[in-house]
């Protein structure tokens, strides 16, 4: 199966590879091991494969996977979905064609200010799995703008620490701030005084004038609103430790 | 005389599109309003309060009510149920007015502008709630209840 799937990662055209033949003449010596202990507890260290990640890219043999990765941005919200290979979207490990693989997401451009390396967390690991990334500057206060993601696709080999990188797409996504939406659409606010929070709906619009006098869409009061940077944390211990399941700017109307 | 027939026949083409537009957009304002109801929470006070603080929101996926604000019996004011609802509105606009996981959850800012809104009503309806009569809400415990009615999020 190793052999199979060598072969279908190196096409001819991948002959420029310097890393062509180190990888067979280790995959061959590997093979008869590699099928014993795939899926089997590694008793004994390998000590053929490098020790750190080796990076193959072949775009050209993996249109197809590529097709799949997609980035989309949520309405409203500075986290991103990602699909990365067919049905499969997330990140952290999945199984996909009888093999482990994970995604793995990195490298964030344009950020603000200039030469700020970004970073990206995944919180929110359940629903769906691992599906949601928040991107945020390390500086933690910053907005980042017109930013590109660059995302791998990796095969973790189950017999060693050999990762292939089949893939890698960027991406641009639009950070854009969550709206507060503490108003309905006639303006009417949680804070109003005639907001009547009994009503499960919205209070009729044309009779209504705000303490503002209008100004907002639907004849409601005119809305001040600025940004915050806001941290939203989640327990699921009763409140014995939290974790940030979102972050970002969001727009406070008051 | 046909000009006047020809200006008439005008007037009432124009008339029936005006009212032909303002009924579809009668149509969409209604539609809009629609799905843009409100969204329940319920407002818990008990006297079985584990948490620190005197008020904290949960989200439940699978029980009714979704969204509780649990608050801390004689200890919660029209403050904390400010704070708490601001809260949830926030987790409402990231994470949807449907609850997709479930858990605890708390919001801060890291901006020193942030400024804490009493909302006008939040003592009446901690007042109110104290008033129920016990009840029990599905894995949160025994208290007095109160159901409000929050805006609806672009974020369904």
């Amino acid at each position: 199966m190793f052999l199979e799937k060598l072969t279908r990662l190196h096409s001819p055209n991948d002959m420029r590879s310097p890393f062509r033949n180190l990888l067979i003449v280790v995959a061959l010596a590997m093979t008869a091991c590699v099928d014993q202990q795939r899926g089997n507890v590694l008793t004994a260290p390998i000590t053929s494969p490098p020790t750190s990640p080796r990076k193959f890219e072949y775009p050209e043999d993996f249109i197809a996977e590529t097709e799949h990765i997609s980035v989309e941005q949520a309405a409203g919200a500075n986290y991103a979905f990602i699909k990365c290979p067919p049905q499969i979207h997330g990140l952290g490990p999945f199984p996909y064609d009888g093999d482990q693989w994970y995604t793995r997401v990195g490298v964030y451009k344009n950020v603000l200010p200039p030469n700020t390396q970004n970073r990206a967390v995944y919180v929110n690991a359940q629903d769906p799995p691992g599906s949601r990334i928040t991107l945020y500057s390390e500086e933690g206060n910053h907005k980042a703008t017109a930013a590109s993601i660059h995302t791998s696709c990796i095969e973790d080999l189950s017999w060693g620490p050999f990762e292939f990188i089949l893939t890698t797409a960027e991406t641009p996504v639009d950070f854009r701030r969550v709206p507060n939406v503490s108003h309905d659409d006639c303006g009417f606010m949680v804070n109003d005084p005639l907001y009547d929070p009994y009503s499960p709906e919205p209070s009729p619009c044309p009779s209504y004038q705000g303490p503002s006098g209008g100004g907002s869409p639907g004849g409601g009061p005119s809305l001040s609103c600025h940004e915050e940077y806001i941290v939203i944390e989640l327990s699921d211990d009763g409140g014995m430790t939290w974790y940030v399941y979102w972050e970002g700017y969001a727009e406070v109307c008051e | 005389m046909s000009q006047v027939s020809n200006r008439r026949r005008l007037v009432m083409i124009a008339l029936a599109a005006f009212l032909g537009v303002s009924a579809a957009s009668e149509r969409v304002i209604a539609q809009t309003r629609q799905m843009r109801s409100r969204v329940p929470a319920r407002v818990f006070v008990t006297d079985s309060f584990p948490y620190p603080g005197n008020a904290v929101v949960l989200r439940r996926r699978d029980t009714s009510p979704q969204d509780v604000i649990l608050m801390r019996s004689g200890a919660a004011q029209a403050s904390d149920l400010s704070e708490a609802v601001r809260t949830l509105l926030e987790i409402r606009a990231v994470a949807g007015d449907s609850a997709a996981v479930d858990g605890m959850f708390r919001s801060r800012s890291t901006s020193a502008t942030r400024t804490h809104t009493l909302l006008p009503w939040a003592e009446r309806v901690l007042r109110d709630a104290s008033a129920q009569k016990p009840d029990r809400v599905d894995h949160v415990g025994h208290g007095r209840s109160i159901t409000i009615w929050l805006p609806a999020t672009q974020n369904p």
